[in-house]
């Protein structure tokens, strides 16, 4: 942008949701653009980060939810949340990382009550007790983003949806791969080539694909098209994400009602994030200002 | 780069001190490179998986990451599939999206059709992604000590990569630091050292103009392994560490990978006169591409440097390939606007571009194919102790061709 900021007055800022917060807001100071125009689907929740944006791109002029959007220019869609139980043994496993992490957070949040989790996870990683602790709580997380309970659950759905145009989401690469391999689903991750993914795309519109899982890649940035039913096996990275997730089957066909299953584990910390997740979603009204 | 997190240091003051890996740290390296050497074969996840575990002896933790980061990159990996694990996906999930067959199956009648077993088409699926390719030695198998600099210079280019300028006072190799700042987009200033006639340089980028960024860590960063050829260089740099700013300093004799060394001389004619001059004047350091010089807001080059290593006298030596009378009086002007009375041009007589014979000048050295090392010895003496100047030819250049 240092060679470039000099020579434009209109700034267009697609997927604005990424600057107000670090490294990449440079860029857009290097404009000069006095206009200046930014897009999203995910305005910052965090309240530092959009009075950053303001400052950056400029207030808020237009606003409107997937949710107040679904049915017109988006295609209207439902989501079915299951609620799946550990087995014995992951529940085992799941408690004792759970109880390795809180012991430590505890003792933190007594000493630092109104520390930040960015606080915490700093000071942990200052110490062995702390580095087992985050450690114990990434197995629990992962644990539960893709139990027995859900991979019995997507054989299902996939059997259920065997017609359909379908999107399955993990929490991470190594989940995406083990569904590829057990149910020959073709994998969309940041270690397929650039190449190789335009060429899936086009194969999952001609149709001789009908199904693609991915943990990030497909998150937000691609068209993908003619998606009608996504399952949400896990996800890492809070509400942004999952309204990124869900707006990958907006894509409005006549007659369209799009279908998403969200996986949650019973009794888990997945339980509150999904929770939290959805509220994105919810319609809200028109905003014009 | 490095995480800030993984930057292992202490801070005093507004100075920030790296924790190099020293001759202590050797024996766990060595472990580390043995685990390395262990997998070699076997599938990159299982050696990931296996390095997060302690080694077998006892060894930092965050630093034991950064040598891991570092062998990584090194280390090679191979790709083991009897076919394209590309094709053997476009087959595969093409049959899988048609078939109502269960996955086996699939499996089963595409390897069939493309010729391989079943479990050669498994194998070669995803034989091409990272945690699948079989771990690799390099072609160049590192030592303990190698392994030390090289996570050092990881080290320090982790702190440089938070920094938002540099100031570098070196000797030798100037010309491609200049050169990479230049090719990078960086601002190249010059900064006079006062009661030194030698300048150092401020490297940082436009935009720090208006405001500190660490927008040009990476460019600033990659100077380092450029630096340790320098026959001398001490680095300041400005950091932004743990949420202050703090100072970096970094001289050569720390202990960092040199990275790969750089073309020293650009012509024979240079290496030949290098080494005709160490032969001629054995008391004299004979520096290749020592500092830039400011001249007239412009900066020089000067090829080498000439110290005397008892009494410090110090001259600056260019050669001059294709010339004309113009270039050479603006080079004079430059010379005597920069004050700079001890560099001696030696120019190629039939290299003259134009006509025009040579300005008078008594630092001017007339050389044909070979710089005599011996002739510009006379003139430093001479000029030293004040007496005329030797011109070959007689008093005025010659000129020829």
């Amino acid at each position: 942008m240092d060679r470039l900021g000099n020579r434009f007055d209109l700034l267009v800022v697609d997927e604005a949701h990424h600057f107000g917060c670090g490294l990449r807001d440079e860029a857009l100071e290097m404009s000069i653009a006095a206009a200046r125009l930014g897009l999203t689907a995910t305005p910052p929740c965090d309240a530092a980060v959009a009075e950053r944006l303001v400052e950056l791109v400029g207030p808020t002029a237009y606003e409107l939810t997937i949710g107040d959007l679904a049915g017109t220019f988006l295609s209207g869609f439902d989501i079915v949340t299951l609620h799946l139980d550990l087995t014995a043994a992951e529940r085992q496993a799941y408690e004792g990382w759970m109880t390795t992490f809180r012991t430590v957070h505890a003792q933190f949040r007594h000493v630092a009550p109104g520390a930040s989790w960015e606080d915490f996870a700093r000071t942990a990683a200052r110490t062995i007790e702390g580095r087992r602790a985050l450690d114990a709580l990434r197995r629990a997380r992962k644990l539960v983003t893709f139990t027995e309970a859900k991979r019995e659950m997507l054989r299902v759905l996939l059997h259920r949806h065997r017609d359909a145009r379908l999107l399955i989401f993990t929490a991470d690469n190594e989940s995406a791969y083990s569904i590829a391999r057990e149910h020959l689903v073709m994998p969309f991750t940041c270690d397929i080539g650039r190449g190789e993914r335009e060429e899936v795309l086009v194969r999952f519109r001609e149709g001789t694909l009908r199904a693609l899982v991915s943990a990030r890649v497909l998150n937000e940035g691609i068209d993908v098209p003619d998606a009608d039913v996504a399952i949400i096996m896990g996800g890492a990275l809070g509400q942004r994400e999952h309204v990124q997730r869900v707006g990958r089957l907006l894509r409005p066909l006549e007659g369209k009602r799009a279908l998403v299953y969200e996986l949650v584990s019973r009794q888990t910390t997945e339980v509150r994030l999904a929770r939290r997740r959805r509220a994105g979603l919810a319609p809200r009204g028109a905003a014009a200002v | 780069m490095l995480p800030e997190a993984l930057l292992p240091c202490s801070i005093q003051g507004n100075v920030v001190l790296p924790h190099f890996l020293a001759e202590h740290d050797h024996v766990w390296l060595r472990v580390l490179l043995e685990e390395y050497a262990r997998f070699v074969g076997r599938r990159q996840r299982e050696l990931d998986e296996h390095l997060r575990q302690p080694l077998p002896c006892a060894s930092p933790a965050v630093k034991r990451r950064i040598a891991i980061h570092v062998l990584t990159r090194h280390w090679g990996s191979r790709r083991a599939a009897t076919i394209p694990p590309r094709r053997a996906r476009a087959a595969v999930f093409a049959e899988a999206a048609r078939s109502q067959e269960k996955p086996a199956a699939v499996v089963a009648s595409v390897a069939a059709a493309l010729g391989v077993t079943a479990a050669e088409l498994t194998d070669a699926l995803f034989a091409d992604l990272p945690g699948e390719r079989l771990v690799a030695a390099p072609g160049e198998v590192l030592s303990p000590g190698e392994l030390a600099l090289r996570t050092n210079l990881a080290i320090a280019q982790g702190f440089l990569f938070r920094s938002t300028a540099v100031v570098i006072d070196m000797e030798g190799n100037a010309r491609a630091v200049v050169r990479h700042a230049k090719l990078r987009g960086l601002i190249c200033a010059v900064v006079p050292r006062e009661g030194e006639r030698r300048a150092a340089l401020e490297i940082s980028g436009p935009y720090a103009l208006f405001r500190r960024t660490l927008v040009y860590g990476r460019a600033l960063s990659e100077i380092l392994p450029l630096l340790a050829w320098c026959h001398r260089f001490r680095l300041q740099a400005d950091c932004v560490v743990r949420g202050q700013q703090l100072m970096l300093g970094l001289a050569s004799g720390d202990p960092i990978f040199p990275g790969r060394a750089p073309r020293l001389y650009d012509s024979k004619l240079e290496e030949r006169f290098a080494r005709d001059f160490r032969r001629v004047a054995p008391d004299w350091d004979v520096i290749r591409e020592p500092e830039a010089v400011q001249a007239g807001g412009t900066l020089i080059f000067p090829d080498f440097a000439l110290r005397h290593r008892a009494d410090g006298r110090r001259w600056l030596v260019e050669i001059v390939g294709f010339w004309t009378r113009d270039y050479v009086e603006r080079k004079l002007a430059l010379l005597r606007v920069a004050g700079l009375r001890d560099l001696v041009l030696c120019i190629d007589e039939s290299r003259n571009c134009a006509d025009g014979s040579l300005p008078s000048s008594s630092r001017i050295i007339l050389f044909r194919r070979r710089v005599d090392a011996a002739a510009v010895l006379r003139l430093i003496e001479r000029e030293s102790a004040g007496a005329e100047p030797e011109r070959r030819g007689g008093g005025v250049p010659r000129r020829t061709g």
